[in-house]
């Protein structure tokens, strides 16, 4: 069973003379233990394969199905409740919540029903990416690569299958990155899938595949 | 993670931002609290300032009234009592009465329960001529004022003292005594204690009268039987004396018909007229007094009216600021939050959750500015309107159910007030906020 599966998918922003085509008819699976990277230049629509991936943006044709529940088959609401569930983001700028403390921020995704056992989970998050000491600091006070970690610990701390990533790295030394793919690697050798979106070199070489996207097409 | 968590966290680290609008909402809610504590205050003061008025005018009536019984007692008699069929003019020529009346008649007044008049006095008068002195005089019989029945019943009830017709005006003559007018002791050099012949019989002086400037200087006051044997009068009298009441000014009309009722056939006669007009300037006093409380309450009304305008123009301003103040604040809250946003949608908050971020925060806003409002405006509400601050005014608009529902009525429009944007952030697009970020 794939954990993605995205099926001629296509997406245009705009009409007419200034109608920018981002994906033309891209299809692309991860399986279970799947590390993906996708290469390509600016612009090219890497970070449009991750927002259609992850149920953010609706493509104009095409399918997109994470364990096989097809996502844009689904409301609004559900959709969001489904990435809750099942996929876990990470940004270049990590994007926290400056008023929450780096614990806080690591349970900010989880639900009601889940909240107890998550906050566990998180406290063990925290200590496998060395930030047990720092659970009641705020963001302002981490470093660069302590920030990432944090958002890394954010989108697995509701035990997704699937891990979007845009450009994970690109604000960090070589030393952080390696812990942050090395964590991205485990992620997905333990069942989980990560699609990566890159365009540097080291991180793509983390990948067990990588592919090379220009002007909206996977080549 | 719990949402009203993260709201508490947003809130202590937007303090600026959260005391803005919690100071607008506490104004609007202050400004309703205190309008109406105001004009409460107002009503209790108007009720205060308007009894204590009252309780002022009572009181000073009471005293102007024993003033003037007072002093109308002091003037003496201002009504008498004679026969239907007497001559005016020839009372008038003769100085006292020329047709007769039965002596019962006072004692069937004062039974009769006549509520008019006062000291009933029954006298036979007739001009004669004093055989030793060879002077023409006027001799009196009385035997002392008639006590009228429901008066005395009265002050019998309330344990005696002094009241209508407590005192007499003039004290009875005993038996075989005179009182002398003031004219007719200076004349003969007549002094209390002597032996005065009066026509064969030999009185003791019991008081000489003080000059009154009137018929009485040339009276001689003795006991009505001595009078009604003399003159062979018995069971006689011409007139009874009488004071008017001093409930109405205009209460002649009254006596008569209060005298007619109990003697028909006889004629009542009111002889002074500075009376009448010391009632009718009391009555004039309590008029200006009850002029002066009405005025004062129209003043009061008048001044509530102001109170009331100004709360009607000030209350719709504030709250309608305080809206639209609560509005803009969460357009900016929104604005700033943008990216946030953004990342729960992307984390997997729903819509209903992101529009619970911004409205539990406009709650939270709401509820402890409406509480601080409330009890901010109660307190200078009362104290402008002059009302004390441990008095009911207070207890009363600050009910708990007044309370809970300022505060309920603030959340309300606060949650209105944010609705459009929160809304807003609900609906942005989170591919369009990642790839802004991205």
């Amino acid at each position: 069973m794939n954990i993605l599966s995205i099926e001629n998918v296509t997406k245009t922003f705009g009409k007419g003379d200034d109608a920018v085509t981002a994906l033309k008819d891209v299809s692309l699976q991860l399986e279970p233990g799947a590390f993906t990277a996708i290469q390509g230049p600016s612009g090219c629509g890497k970070t449009t394969l991750l927002l259609t991936a992850g149920g953010l943006l609706r493509p104009d044709s095409g399918t997109v199905m994470v364990l096989e529940q097809s996502l844009y088959a689904l409301s609004i609401e559900q959709r969001a409740a489904y990435r809750a569930a099942n996929i876990g983001f990470v940004f270049q700028q990590f994007h926290l919540i400056p008023y929450l403390t780096v614990l806080e921020n690591v349970i900010a995704p989880l639900l009601k029903d889940n909240h107890k056992a998550g906050r566990i989970y998180a406290e063990e998050m925290l200590a496998r990416f060395n930030l047990a000491t720092h659970a009641n600091k705020l963001p302002a006070t981490l470093s660069t690569g302590e920030r990432q970690r944090v958002a890394l610990a954010r989108a697995m701390v509701n035990k997704p299958k699937l891990l979007l990533a845009d450009e994970p790295t690109g604000n960090l030394d070589s030393e952080n990155a390696d812990v942050v793919l090395t964590a991205m690697a485990d992620f997905a050798a333990e069942g989980g899938a990560v699609l990566l979106v890159t365009h540097e070199a080291i991180a793509a070489e983390r990948a067990k595949t990588t592919i090379t996207m220009e002007k909206g097409v996977l080549k | 993670m719990q949402l009203w968590r993260l709201v508490i966290k947003e809130l202590w680290h937007r303090k600026l931002n959260f005391a803005s609008g919690l100071l607008s909402v506490a104004i609007a809610v202050g400004c309703v609290a205190g309008a109406l504590a105001l004009l409460a205050a107002h009503d209790e003061r108007t009720e205060a300032v308007i009894m204590q008025k009252e309780i002022e005018t009572r009181e000073a009536m009471r005293r102007m009234e024993d003033d003037y019984r007072r002093i109308m007692r002091d003037m003496g008699y201002n009504v008498l009592i004679v026969h239907e069929d007497q001559d005016v003019t020839a009372m008038q020529r003769e100085g006292v009465p020329n047709t007769f009346l039965p002596d019962d008649y006072a004692d069937r007044l004062a039974q009769g329960g006549i509520r008019t008049l006062n000291h009933l006095l029954p006298v036979l008068q007739l001009q004669t001529v004093w055989e030793e002195k060879e002077m023409e005089i006027i001799v009196a019989g009385v035997r002392g004022q008639v006590p009228i029945e429901h008066r005395r019943r009265a002050r019998a009830e309330a344990g005696g003292g002094v009241g209508p017709d407590g005192t007499p005006i003039m004290e009875p003559v005993p038996r075989g005594t005179v009182n002398v007018g003031h004219a007719l002791a200076e004349r003969f050099d007549i002094a209390e204690g002597d032996e005065l012949p009066i026509n064969g019989a030999t009185l003791t002086v019991n008081e000489v009268a003080p000059r009154r400037g009137a018929q009485e200087d040339i009276t001689l006051w003795t006991h009505l039987d001595h009078v009604q044997e003399w003159f062979e009068r018995e069971g006689q009298i011409n007139g009874i004396f009488a004071l008017e009441c001093v409930c109405e000014a205009d209460s002649l009309g009254q006596v008569i018909a209060d005298v007619h009722r109990i003697l028909p056939d006889t004629q009542v006669f009111e002889f002074s007229t500075i009376v009448r007009g010391r009632a009718l300037a009391r009555a004039r006093a309590a008029e200006a007094h009850r002029e002066a409380i009405e005025a004062e309450r129209e003043n009061r009304a008048a001044l509530r009216q102001e109170r009331e305008q100004t709360a009607m123009v000030l209350v719709p301003l504030a709250v309608v600021g305080a809206a639209v103040w609560v509005f803009l604040l969460t357009v900016a809250n929104v604005r700033e939050r943008r990216y946030e946003i953004g990342i729960l949608r992307a984390v997997g908050f729903s819509a209903p959750r992101i529009i619970g971020l911004f409205q539990l925060r406009v709650i939270i806003m709401a509820v402890l500015g409406a509480l601080a409002g409330y009890i901010a405006g109660v307190l200078v509400g009362a104290s402008l309107g002059g009302a004390a601050l441990s008095g009911t005014v207070i207890s009363t608009t600050l009910s708990p159910l007044m309370l809970a529902m300022a505060v309920l009525g603030a959340t309300v429009l606060a949650c209105v007030a944010a609705w459009m944007p929160a809304l807003q952030a609900a609906g942005q697009d989170p591919a369009e906020i990642l790839k802004e970020m991205t």
